[in-house]
């Protein structure tokens, strides 16, 4: 069995509280809570990127997902109907489970597949520096790049258009 | 060192979750997070890969930055569609959301 | 000119087009187009015949079809018998088109009968001008459609459409007769051409039995058209059409065709002996039997149909002993006096307001001078009185009959002739003396527009014999040239008293039956009234048809309709209500809601994988 070390107990850690607030982010009633631990889950998900040493990435996933889209979230449920939850009839029971089974399926396939892979592991951890990642995003990547930026042009001019139906 | 298949595991489950919020929950805006907590779990095993995997390089944290950009795209149109859609039909419960019937 | 013999079919053609499309334009005046058109058939086919007599058979073809080593052309000829045939159509066609001028005025639908009436004249001529079997079949069955049109003229009347289905199906017999004996040739000589076929038949290239077969299959189609026992029915009833349709098509051309058609494959005849026995038997047995039912019946159309069908028995009869030329003479002759006799009888029905029972008539000699006259002309004609037409050509007939040698055919053919002369002039006698016994006395004499043809056919029916007479064979030399059909008989003088004999006892017993009425008709009827049952009910053969074929055929098709009904639409009702059915149940699984979409996706992948997965194992 793998040796406990202090990297494995952070790992469990993290990854207890990452799976527990996303199980929350389902189960739980009220809308804001559902954000607020999906925003935990986010920040033990960033957690996870500072143990596999990519601190570039934890700090843009806590600033993008746990600042920026925690607040955008909850600004969309602000501004729509947050307390109709459950209004309505619910689905049916026979979609749940089958949902259920499906997904339980699912995971069983890809946890088969995960623990059976049995891979090498690389002799020692890959430390990506935030300098590496710049030189590849404008060097190699420099395209995708621009493509990311004009997506992102267009998801702000698209949004504003979409929710702007007001002003007119 | 965190075994490499734990990681993949780890995202296996979150992404499983996710799966089921997406196709269970009634509640659109819970519906789009349910999706980020996906994307999320595909960057978990990005970085995983980018850093303990057999072939550790720095290509995985470029494409995990490129999807936390589509998520964050994905999410504000996501949500301006949701509240567009709140202003013309007054719901977003994805069960009222049946337009598309025959 | 005789390059030119294709005007003849077109001019018509063309009348029919014309009035196809501006029919109802020129309504009345539609008449006009048809006459101009035949007026012009008839000058063109003058000048070919007169080209003809003093030239050579002209031939042109086209090539139509190239399979293997076959040629199929198209094309005509003009041999001695097309154009004699050409006059005897275009003739009768232009008088019945005048004639139907007057006859016809008051029908709202005039045009359209006068483009059927120039479709028939189109497709008669191409029969007739048809240098192979396989286009004469072509326009065989454009006849016979052109019949069918005619007779269902008044559709609206129950049954003159029952009459038009009648004669289709009952020719239809006939025809695909006709349609095997062209198949069967062309098989035995790889040829539809006239000539090619008889050299080849000649030469011996086709064994005995095969052109029995061949033979007996065409005289099938013959037996069709020219309405011989036993599919004689439907002509008796095709005269539900209008009166100038049955003067023209079912007495003069159409039906003549069947005869025709044995004088154009006569020499495939000549071979086979038992085809020439056969001929001449149906010839003889429907000659007889149409006779006989004429003697009794009562209406004027229907005892003239009888009269055709017994003398076109007569013409299959002499062409069944030999008698080539005698055959088709009466063709000639009995196109006139026929005509002449159904437009006559369309004169006095027209002026007595379509009333067609000679029982209701009498005394119309005073009232319809014209007529009358042209009528007793027909009638002194048909029952062969010298020197008018049908005296020529029924005695030559008669000895084609008995240089044949059968007795019994020569007496069934007496016995024939005599009962012709003696229903005639019952007919004659019945409706044109002594008082009139209708309810509405007819108009007079009916315009000139119909006593002219009249005349003109009488003068034909005077005049026509002498093409042919004991003086001079004018008309055998004509069509035996270039053509060896054996030994053509000619009467002696005791066949010409016998002739004249039997025309004169047929009229006298007629006159005093009918006329003096010395002899009571009732008192021969009382005594054998069993007899008289059975002639008027012409045998029972409809009744006969219907129980044999009508009834079976019908409770066949009843049968099968219902196998369709319960399983073929059975099984396609379920098909249709089981896709309906799976539809509806789909359909409500398809609910317009994305998360259902989703699962069923899910769903769907995971049984992908789990095929893949079970099939090759988790990686491939």
């Amino acid at each position: 069995m793998i040796e406990l070390n202090t990297q494995l107990v952070f790992f469990l850690i993290l990854a207890i509280i990452a799976i527990a607030c996303a199980v929350m982010v389902i189960i739980l009633k009220k809308i804001s809570h559902r954000v607020l631990s999906m925003a935990f889950c986010f920040f033990a998900i960033a957690g996870l990127y500072f143990l596999l040493r990519a601190e570039f990435i934890g700090i843009i996933q806590i600033m993008v997902y746990v600042g920026a889209l925690s607040i955008l979230f909850i600004f969309g449920m602000m501004m729509t109907d947050h307390k109709s939850v459950g209004f309505g009839p619910e689905r049916k029971k026979i979609h749940k489970v089958l949902s259920f089974i499906g997904v339980g399926t699912l995971l069983g396939f890809m946890l088969y597949g995960i623990l059976g892979m049995n891979l090498q592991p690389s002799d020692e951890q890959f430390i990506g520096s935030a300098e590496a990642i710049g030189i590849q995003v404008y060097g190699h990547y420099v395209i995708a790049l621009q493509a990311a930026g004009i997506l992102l042009l267009a998801a702000l001019i698209g949004a504003i258009v979409l929710a702007r139906k007001e002003a007119e | 060192m965190v075994p490499v298949e734990l990681f993949l595991a780890l995202g296996a489950i979150l992404f499983c979750i996710g799966l089921y919020g997406v196709l269970t929950r009634r509640h659109l805006v819970i519906v789009l997070v349910c999706i980020e907590l996906m994307l999320n779990s595909v960057n978990i095993n990005l970085i995983a890969f980018s850093s303990i995997g057999p072939f550790a390089n720095i290509t995985g944290q470029v494409f995990t930055l490129f999807v936390i950009t589509l998520a964050a795209a994905e999410a504000a149109v996501g949500l301006a569609i949701l509240i567009a859609l709140y202003r013309n039909r007054e719901s977003i419960d994805a069960i009222k959301q049946d337009l598309l019937r025959w | 000119m005789i390059q030119n013999a294709w005007l003849i079919p077109v001019f018509p053609l063309i009348a029919f087009i014309i009035l196809l499309f501006f029919g109802n334009a020129l309504k009345e005046k539609s008449s006009y187009v048809g006459i101009t058109a035949m007026a012009l058939s008839f000058i063109l086919s003058v000048i070919v015949l007169v080209e003809r007599i003093g030239g050579e058979t002209y031939t042109f073809t086209l090539n139509w079809i190239t399979f293997g080593d076959s040629t199929i052309t198209m094309g005509y000829e003009v041999t001695p018998l097309n154009a004699m045939m050409l006059i005897v159509v275009t003739v009768v066609s232009l008088l019945v088109h005048i004639f139907s001028r007057e006859y016809m005025h008051e029908d709202k639908r005039i045009n359209v009968f006068y483009s059927y009436l120039g479709l028939f004249s189109f497709s008669m001529l191409g029969l007739i001008l048809s240098p192979n079997i396989l286009q004469l079949f072509i326009f065989w069955e454009l006849v016979g459609l052109c019949s069918f049109l005619l007779v269902g003229f008044w559709y609206f009347k129950p049954e003159a459409a029952a009459a038009a289905k009648k004669a289709f199906l009952t020719t239809r017999i006939g025809d695909v007769g006709l349609l095997i004996g062209l198949v069967l040739l062309f098989n035995a000589t790889g040829s539809f051409e006239y000539g090619a076929i008889f050299s080849a038949v000649e030469a011996g290239l086709v064994n005995d039995t095969m052109v029995t077969i061949i033979a007996i299959c065409i005289f099938l189609g013959a037996v069709g058209k020219s309405a011989q026992f036993p599919l004689h029915v439907w002509l008796p009833d095709a005269m539900e059409g209008p009166t100038p349709v049955s003067a023209l098509i079912h007495a003069a051309t159409m039906v003549a065709a069947g005869v025709y058609l044995v004088g154009v494959m006569y020499p495939l005849f000549l071979v086979s002996s038992t085809a020439m026995t056969i001929v001449a038997y149906t010839g003889a047995i429907t000659a007889f039997f149409a006779g006989t039912i004429a003697l009794v019946n009562t209406d004027i159309k229907r005892i003239l149909a009888y009269s055709t069908v017994s003398q076109l028995g007569f013409m299959m009869l002499a062409l069944g002993t030999g008698g080539y030329v005698a055959g088709l003479f009466h063709l000639t002759t009995h196109a006139f006096f026929k005509a002449l006799l159904f437009l006559g009888a369309g004169s006095v029905i027209f002026a007595l307001h379509h009333r067609q029972d000679i029982r209701k008539m009498g005394g119309l000699w005073g009232r319809m001078k014209w007529t009358s006259i042209t009528f007793l002309i027909g009638a002194l004609a048909i029952a062969g009185v010298p020197p008018l037409a049908g005296f020529w050509s029924k005695e030559v007939i008669l000895a084609a009959v008995w240089s044949n040698g059968d007795m019994f055919l020569f007496i069934l053919a007496v016995i024939t002739a005599l009962m012709t002369a003696f229903y005639m002039f019952r007919l004659f006698f019945k409706a044109f003396t002594g008082e009139f016994r209708g309810d509405h006395e007819p108009h007079g004499e009916n315009s000139k527009l119909m006593t002219v043809p009249l005349a003109v056919l009488a003068f034909l029916a005077i005049v026509a014999g002498f093409v042919n007479t004991p003086f001079g064979f004018y008309l055998e030399d004509f069509l035996l040239q270039g053509l060896n059909v054996g030994y053509q008989a000619h009467g002696e003088m005791w066949l010409v008293g016998l002739s004249i004999g039997i025309a004169v006892v047929g009229i006298g017993l007629a006159y005093l039956m009918y006329g003096k009425k010395v002899i009571s008709s009732e008192a021969i009827r009382s005594k054998v009234p069993a007899v008289h049952k059975l002639l008027l009910n012409k045998y029972y053969m409809d009744e006969l048809y219907q129980k044999v074929f009508v009834q079976p055929t019908v409770a066949i098709g009843k049968f099968f309709w219902e196998v369709d009904k319960g399983v073929v639409d059975g099984i396609v009702n379920f098909v249709g209500r089981a896709t309906r059915l799976s539809g509806r149940t789909f359909a409500k699984r398809h609910d317009g809601q994305l998360q259902t979409y989703g699962l069923v996706t899910l769903i769907g992948g995971i049984a992908v994988i789990a095929v893949a997965f079970v099939l090759r194992g988790y990686f491939g």
